[in-house]
């Protein structure tokens, strides 16, 4: 069964001053949000009952963890808002609340594995029927308090796919197969194809060979 | 196509180790938990075959040998999958030491340490390195609907052809994290839950690990996974739909994917917190789907497990499903008038052919379930 990319984008870090209604937004949540902007502006899809939305991510949304648990060592205060934003589902929650989303929505955490979960999730969905397009997105963002983020880079893309062919940019084919092809993808399949379509504009057909697991393989037909 | 079969459990909650310590609870009207909180028992290092791992995957391991035993499955192959679902994975090996940190007691490098089991992916790590699996795996953390999806997705993931089996599950440990933050939004009980009653007086968190094997059915299932359903709510983070308008759809699209009508329900598994706001707008849902359908909650007796509560109550509905019996609403003295559910007030004999298992979870994520009587048995 074909999927089709309907639009595929990057997002970036909108300044609560500049959009008042993310002021309780979270950085992930506000990039994040851009990135949606973006997708659903490229691709609009007016039933937002049969849209899901699956976000791959790895350290999520720490940096608010990291803030609750300090404020509660150092302040002994338990603040309501960081916590409910600190788990990882509250950027996905903020995202379906923004964008009136209805359909399904799930948040996928497995290291550098998310990005690639992210899109198996979706393409087993649009296949099983819970929903005709899935926002599938990835984001991470750097902790300044934490040590072992501060050299990670900082990022959010995603493609919006559906089992509709209409005003696609293109199709998306996956084939269980070892077939070694010269495009080799990193572990953020979902970057590193949105990367490909901001440099290749004539490609209209993707077949991408599984496993999606770090050594993924792209071959445009 | 051949519908997806469940042929093994496994459990470790506040009521002990093993399904039947859990369902002999649930039968016994026994509640786990104590001062408020449902804490899963230690056993002694020397009797623990996993004691030298994080709590989640102590637990997670424990379940896991008891799902596999029963399924007959000697380990997972390549052609297998493993879904987690968690919220705060292994938090109990880094969250010290990120309260001591705050509180200038160590420096970066201690913390440092600390931190390399904090991504959630690194108890799913640990869980493929103890099953020595390196086949397709998922983590998902979708609040307290995560383990819910998690069973849906294995059934998805065979009926699709990806695995020929799946093991799913879901872990949750108490932490500083969850239990402060759910007191700092005033929904904790210091007394166990009482779901739909007028005198509720808000929810218990408690700890669990809870597994199942899935696989194309046959002689040995224990029951099938007829249907599932997902929705989000659009409406707030914390709080659900006022009438449950998620709840409904995904509830709907779970009969749907199973072919069934509400009538051909005999029991909805509510996901039933004793939280106002998760009351009223399920009982809403479930009421305007079902009508007077029976419909309880089973989580005064083993708590709020979150992520993991989707896994750890579809075993008892599984149980209940074998047993004809269908688990009451401990605690409930006084419905709230304004839930007008068909209450099962006290454990119940009834013949069951197909059960519905709800879940609603922190950023209006919803999830629901269709188990049903093997085919051979209906």
């Amino acid at each position: 069964m074909s999927t089709f990319i309907k639009a595929a984008a990057r997002g970036k870090l909108v300044d609560p001053e500049v959009r008042p209604e993310f002021r309780r937004a979270t950085r992930a949540m506000r990039i994040c949000a851009d990135l949606v902007d973006s997708l659903l502006k490229a691709s609009p899809v007016s039933d937002r009952s049969r849209l899901g939305i699956i976000l791959g991510t790895s350290l999520g949304e720490l940096e608010t963890t990291t803030e609750f648990l300090s404020t509660m060592a150092t302040a002994n205060l338990a603040r309501p808002l960081l916590f409910q934003n600190s788990l990882h589902n509250a950027t996905t929650g903020f995202l379906t609340l923004h964008f009136k989303i209805t359909g399904p929505s799930a948040t996928i955490s497995n290291r550098t594995q998310s990005s690639s979960d992210t899109l198996d999730l979706a393409l087993s969905w649009i296949q099983d029927g819970a929903a005709d397009s899935v926002l599938a997105i990835t984001a991470d963002l750097q902790v300044q308090s934490l040590p072992h983020s501060r050299n990670m880079g900082e990022h959010a893309s995603g493609l919006l796919l559906s089992s509709s062919a209409s005003g696609s940019i293109a199709r998306l084919d996956i084939l269980e197969s070892t077939k070694v092809s010269q495009n080799n993808l990193g572990r953020d399949v979902l970057s590193d194809l949105v990367s490909f379509f901001e440099s290749r504009s004539d490609v209209t057909s993707l077949t991408l060979h599984k496993p999606l697991r770090g050594h993924d393989l792209i071959t445009p037909l | 196509m051949t519908p997806v079969g469940i042929s093994g459990m496994g459990t470790v909650s506040c009521l002990g180790y093993g399904t039947d310590a859990l369902w002999n609870a649930i039968l016994e009207n026994k509640s786990g938990i104590t001062t408020g909180l449902g804490t899963a028992p230690e056993r002694p290092e020397s009797e623990d075959p996993f004691a030298r791992l994080s709590r989640a995957s102590r637990f997670s391991m424990h379940a896991i040998r008891e799902a596999m035993a029963q399924a007959r499955w000697t380990r997972l192959t390549d052609e297998d999958g493993l879904i987690l679902a968690t919220t705060t994975g292994q938090i109990s090996l880094w969250e010290s030491e990120m309260l001591a940190f705050a509180r200038k007691e160590i420096g970066e490098n201690e913390l440092s340490q600390a931190l390399v089991h904090q991504p959630l992916g690194s108890l799913l790590e640990t869980l493929g390195k103890e099953l020595q699996f390196k086949g397709r795996q998922l983590l998902l953390t979708s609040a307290c609907s995560a383990s819910t999806q998690a069973i849906a997705t294995g059934a998805m993931w065979i009926k699709q052809g990806l695995v020929r089996r799946c093991l799913v599950g879901g872990v949750e440990v108490l932490s500083k994290l969850t239990t402060e933050g759910f007191k700092s939004l005033q929904l904790l009980s210091e007394k166990p839950s009482m779901p739909f009653d007028r005198n509720r007086n808000g929810i218990n968190l408690s700890e669990a690990a809870a597994f199942l094997c899935l696989e194309a059915a046959g002689p040995r299932s224990l029951a099938e996974i007829s249907g599932w359903g997902f929705s989000s709510d659009a409406h707030h983070v914390t709080s659900p739909h006022p009438e449950g308008r998620g709840c409904f759809d995904a509830m709907t699209a779970a009969l749907s994917k199973a072919n069934l009508q509400a009538k051909d329900v005999s029991w909805i598994h509510c996901h039933g917190t004793g939280s106002s706001a998760n009351d009223h707008a399920e009982g809403t849902a479930v009421h305007r789907l079902f009508g007077e359908t029976r419909a309880s909650s089973t989580k005064s007796i083993h708590g709020h497990a979150l992520a993991a509560s989707g896994t750890l109550e579809s075993v008892i509905c599984v149980k209940a499903l074998q047993s004809g019996v269908v688990p009451a609403t401990h605690g409930l003295t006084e419905p709230d008038p304004q839930i007008p559910l068909r209450h099962v007030r006290s454990n119940e004999p009834f013949e069951l052919k197909h059960i519905v298992k709800n879940t609603l979870g922190f950023g209006g994520n919803n999830a629901a379930l269709v188990f049903s009587l093997p085919r051979g048995q209906v």
